[in-house]
């Protein structure tokens, strides 16, 4: 920044402070309270019990937080190629010629993010309702009675079930930050690239996407830490349910900790997803970094 | 130099409209009234807000000296919300407390002892049905008035049953079996429930049918961890009658993902033979059914299984609710609160439930049904003379419970078998204890 229009160094930290006290005080304090709880027993009252590592120990051969980790990963795989991709697509589209009428596009497919996810939550399920859900009559509609089912009732499609109406949701919050990866780019490589006839798919795959890497390289890290995360859609929708088919880290944490009143061992669920998630994105990391290196 | 002043202006505003709010509420406590907060899960619509706030009026017209600060939410919050506001030592001063609550808050210390003011108004203490402290009792200590009895049925549409050949509710599982079988031939959906939150199918059919199979003896035994086990025959054949039922198309193929107020839509529509239910269903059931639905509508209880050791009639049935006092209430104000639970639990409440259709943990006066209150009528009758049984999750710890409401859900879409979920409820027991 100009050195004439910079604020004050001491000005530029009290207007910090701010945000870093109410970061500090809602997400890093409760962090290492949870930690702090996590080696003890705790039944919520007065009795606490240091138990060190048990906790752990358990979590490590507890096979429901291990499924419900695996749904996560498929969660994290539908969401990254349905959010990112369909993001990406729009992108293109709307950074193209043919496309009129773009802030239009571009504030209808962002609406849904500023939805609140209990609301999304219970619009789909009404959608999905077997009898009265805008899916089946839709199929009824075009002739295809034969798809009908309780689409929130079998294990086997749950998760994509699911993963749709967050998919919906947030091609939005994807296609804002793409788009701002797009237009950084120098005109003049787009335009050099069309003249030499890369057009459509060609110009996605051979050129604007190795020079929006980073950009996508932050996408997928806030897609894998947003759906390690995920809890409001899925507890609304299904609760987890049927069974334990569609349950994912976060909701079995909430259940351990309110329904079954085991605050100690659920606090160590809650580490043991940031630990997971820390390694998830470490992994993509190392991934990124191989690649770059070998342009 | 404008935008700078702007900006002042701006940010004195933002903070000083918290200090206002502040202000006002510090008014209130200084004035010389005592204050009792209360948690309840009293909305409208619920069962027993309209008695509930009858006898409110009375409370808030007796004593002008009393405020009751009311926070009211749904009765599938409450659960969570007091425990929460329990484990941060924030519970308000009179609160709806569980039955299976009831342990952990005693070790923790939340609640107080109301044997004693129990006991010093003995006619008051009279005045409840036998067996209601049951659930509130710990070492024989009470620590919770309970103010609702709700048993479980089955509500059978007549017409339905007798259009497709059925002339008599079956009293067999087996029966109850082939029933299904013609109803499901038939293209009818034979049962509707609605088990997306989990708690129905282990609520009003795991209970009552668990005990068809195992009878007393083998509850007892596991509710006092005497020895008996969940993969013991007794429980895994009540898994297994519920599995068999589910496998021949007994229930409505989005079992999960419809919840209790949706069942009771398909079936006052018409669109099922039968539903599996509770008595909070009853008052509903009256109001908005059609009328050319309400007068087929009749009652009966589970079917008994072969060999099962428990007595057919019995229906499940308990207190669930409770008021408790928290341990935490300010000296001064314990008097006020246990006169408030006993200004309000009182006769004139239960005559006004009984009256509505609901069930009440003491004894009403005189009361009459109307005629139109079809079910109601129907369900006096039925309960007669009836045992009831203890539920599960008014008495077995929430662990225990959440692993069999998970579990019973695969059940009804066949994807565990009975004594996989037997073994896991047997380890989730006895990690517990």
């Amino acid at each position: 920044m100009n050195n004439k229009i910079r604020p004050k160094t001491a000005v530029l930290y009290l207007l910090m402070t701010p945000s870093i006290i109410l970061y500090g005080i809602c997400c890093i304090t409760p962090l290492f309270v949870a930690y702090y709880y996590s080696f003890f027993k705790w039944g919520g009252g007065i009795n606490m019990k240091f138990i060190g590592l048990s906790n752990y120990m358990t979590l490590m051969s507890d096979t429901q937080f291990w499924s419900a980790f695996l749904n996560n990963l498929q969660f994290i795989l539908w969401n990254v190629i349905g959010q990112i991709g369909f993001a990406l697509i729009i992108s293109m589209l709307l950074t193209s010629k043919m496309v009129k009428f773009r802030g239009l596009h571009r504030m209808v497919i962002f609406f849904p993010v500023i939805l609140s996810a209990v609301v999304v939550g219970f619009l789909w399920r009404i959608i999905y309702n077997k009898d009265y859900g805008l899916l089946n009559l839709f199929l009824t509609k075009v002739g295809r009675p034969d798809l009908i089912q309780a689409w929130l009732d079998k294990p086997k499609i749950i998760i994509k079930s699911l993963a749709i109406p967050k998919i919906w949701q947030y091609i939005g919050y994807y296609m804002v930050i793409i788009l701002a990866g797009i237009q950084n780019i120098d005109n003049s490589v787009i335009d050099s690239a069309e003249i030499d006839g890369a057009v459509g798919w060609k110009k996605l795959v051979y050129i604007v996407a190795p020079l929006i890497k980073n950009t996508l390289f932050v996408s997928v890290m806030l897609c894998i830490s947003g759906n390690m995360k995920t809890f409001d859609q899925i507890y609304v929708m299904t609760g987890g349910g049927p069974g334990t088919s569609s349950e994912v880290v976060a909701l079995y944490a909430y259940q351990v900790s309110m329904d079954r009143m085991n605050y100690g061992y659920g606090s160590c669920v809650a580490i043991g997803v940031l630990i997971l998630s820390m390694l998830l994105i470490l992994l993509s990391k190392s991934f990124n970094k191989k690649n770059s290196s070998t342009v | 130099m404008k935008k700078k002043v702007l900006c002042i202006l701006m940010a004195a505003t933002l903070i000083s409209i918290p200090c206002f709010a502040q202000g006002s509420n510090e008014q209130n406590s200084k004035s010389s009234k005592k204050t009792l907060t209360m948690l309840d899960f009293f909305v409208p619509g619920e069962g027993n807000t309209t008695s509930f706030k009858a006898v409110l009026d009375d409370f808030e017209a007796a004593n002008p000296d009393i405020i009751i600060e009311e926070e009211t939410i749904s009765n599938s919050d409450v659960k969570t919300k007091v425990q929460t506001l329990a484990v941060a030592d924030e519970l308000p001063d009179i609160f709806c407390l569980k039955g299976q609550m009831t342990k952990s808050f005693v070790e923790n210390e939340k609640v107080l002892d109301l044997t004693k003011f129990l006991n010093e108004n003995k006619e008051w203490k009279d005045s409840f049905k036998t067996g209601v402290f049951s659930n509130f009792t710990i070492k024989d200590k009470i620590y919770g008035i309970p103010f609702q009895v709700t048993n479980t049925c089955i509500y059978y549409n007549d017409k339905i049953m007798k259009d497709a050949g059925i002339n008599e509710f079956p009293t067999t599982w087996e029966d109850l079996i082939k029933v299904c079988k013609i109803l499901r031939a038939k293209g009818i959906t034979p049962i509707v429930l609605g088990n997306k939150a989990k708690w129905n199918a282990e609520s009003v059919i795991m209970s009552t049918l668990g005990n068809r199979v195992s009878g007393d003896a083998w509850y007892k035994s596991i509710r006092y961890n005497t020895g008996a086990k969940f993969t013991d025959p007794e429980f895994v054949n009540a898994l297994q009658a519920l599995s068999d039922l589910a496998k021949v198309g007994a229930f409505n193929t989005d079992v999960n993902s419809i919840d209790n107020a949706q069942q009771l839509q398909v079936f006052m529509n018409g669109q099922a033979a039968m539903t599996i239910d509770g008595t909070w269903a009853i008052p509903s059931l009256d109001a908005n059914t059609p009328q050319n639905v309400l007068k087929n509508i009749k009652v009966a209880a589970l079917p008994s299984v072969k060999d099962g050791k428990g007595n057919p009639k019995a229906i499940s049935g308990g207190a669930g609710w409770a008021f408790a006092i928290s341990s935490k209430i300010a000296p001064e104000k314990k008097e006020a609160a246990l006169n408030f639970i006993k200004s309000i639990v009182n006769k004139k409440f239960a005559t006004l439930q009984s009256a509505a259709g609901g069930l009440t943990a003491n004894l009403p006066g005189d009361f009459s049904l109307e005629p139109s209150q079809i079910i109601a009528v129907r369900f006096n009758e039925f309960e007669k003379e009836r045992p009831y049984l203890p539920v599960y999750d008014h008495q077995l710890s929430s662990g225990v419970i959440g692993v069999m409401q998970s579990g019973l859900q695969n059940i009804l879409i066949g994807e565990t078998s009975a004594e996989k979920l037997a073994a896991a409820i047997q380890f989730e027991y006895e990690k517990g204890n």
